[in-house]
């Protein structure tokens, strides 16, 4: 099955990686749509089927943390899995992070195995 | 603590480039620092949890080039190389900060990271910059790249 990924990142070059990334670890992708804050991803979220969301924290306008409270807030994005993609290594971000709905935290930098991985776990705790 | 955090600023910076840029820094202490280079960019970020501080990297833009390039999986000379070199020197900053307060501080406590600021620099801005204490050098491809921190304890 290929995903539908959105990709929420203000910086182009981090977008761009996780796009590369992606397809470096072999993830099957079908659409692969991008934003720069939380309010862009909410509205392509309200108007796209998506199946996997990547999320920086800190991010102008609207940042990962609302991000994700608003999806979890909503009766059809809260199924929407999220997985925080961020150079903060703090367990009490991290905590917070996953107690308001995100099902996954990886920090930069990444390789594709632990992205492969992590889809792989996440798309199947998703969907099973 | 200042000797530490530049230890560790570093190892931190030398693990982020070969991760995400795939190069290698290096510190030879007959390290030629002289450059040609008249335009420079230069990132700084600030940290505030159990210690405050400041980070900061500068290289000429050629590097930062070669830099986008590397973490894009293009080549240095093509278009959006050169239009992300700004963008990149930030997010490989902000990747060193995240990385650098774990090692220093643990995982444990929280970590405010402010948004990375990129500046342009000229000559006597770097030269400037370079001859600060708090300042390390290092050579990326035979090209100076230099790095700054600054840990303010908290009592």
């Amino acid at each position: 099955m290929a995903y539908n990924v959105l990709v929420v990142d203000d910086s182009r070059v981090i977008r761009a990686v996780i796009k590369k990334t992606l397809g470096l670890a072999g993830v099957p992708i079908n659409e692969l749509y991008e934003a720069q804050n939380g309010k862009e991803a909410l509205a392509i979220l309200k108007d796209k089927r998506v199946d996997l969301v990547f999320s920086d924290i800190h991010m102008p306008e609207m940042n990962g943390v609302e991000m994700i409270e608003q999806m979890a807030a909503d009766g059809v994005l809260r199924d929407i899995p999220v997985i925080v993609v961020s150079s903060e290594g703090s367990k009490a971000r991290m905590g917070e992070l996953l107690e308001k709905g995100a099902r996954a935290y990886v920090r930069k930098p990444f390789t594709p195995e632990l992205i492969r991985d992590l889809v792989h776990e996440t798309m199947e705790g998703a969907n099973g | 603590m200042a000797d530490d955090a530049k230890k560790v600023m570093a190892r931190t910076l030398g693990d982020v480039l070969e991760g995400m840029a795939f190069t290698f820094i290096d510190s030879p202490e007959d390290a030629d620092l002289r450059t040609d280079a008249a335009e420079f960019l230069h990132a700084t970020i600030e940290f505030d949890g159990p210690s405050a501080g400041k980070l900061g990297i500068a290289a000429p833009q050629a590097l930062c080039a070669e830099l986008a390039a590397g973490v894009l999986g293009l080549d240095s000379d093509e278009g959006d190389a050169r239009e992300s070199m700004s963008d990149t020197l930030g997010e490989l900053l902000n990747v060193t900060c995240g990385n650098f307060t774990t090692a220093m501080f643990g995982a444990e406590d929280l970590v405010d990271q402010s948004i990375p600021q990129v500046e342009k620099l000229d000559r006597p801005a770097w030269e400037r910059l370079r001859h600060r204490p708090e300042t390390m050098t290092f050579m990326v491809d035979d090209v100076p790249l230099i790095a700054h921190v600054a840990v303010k304890e908290k009592h």
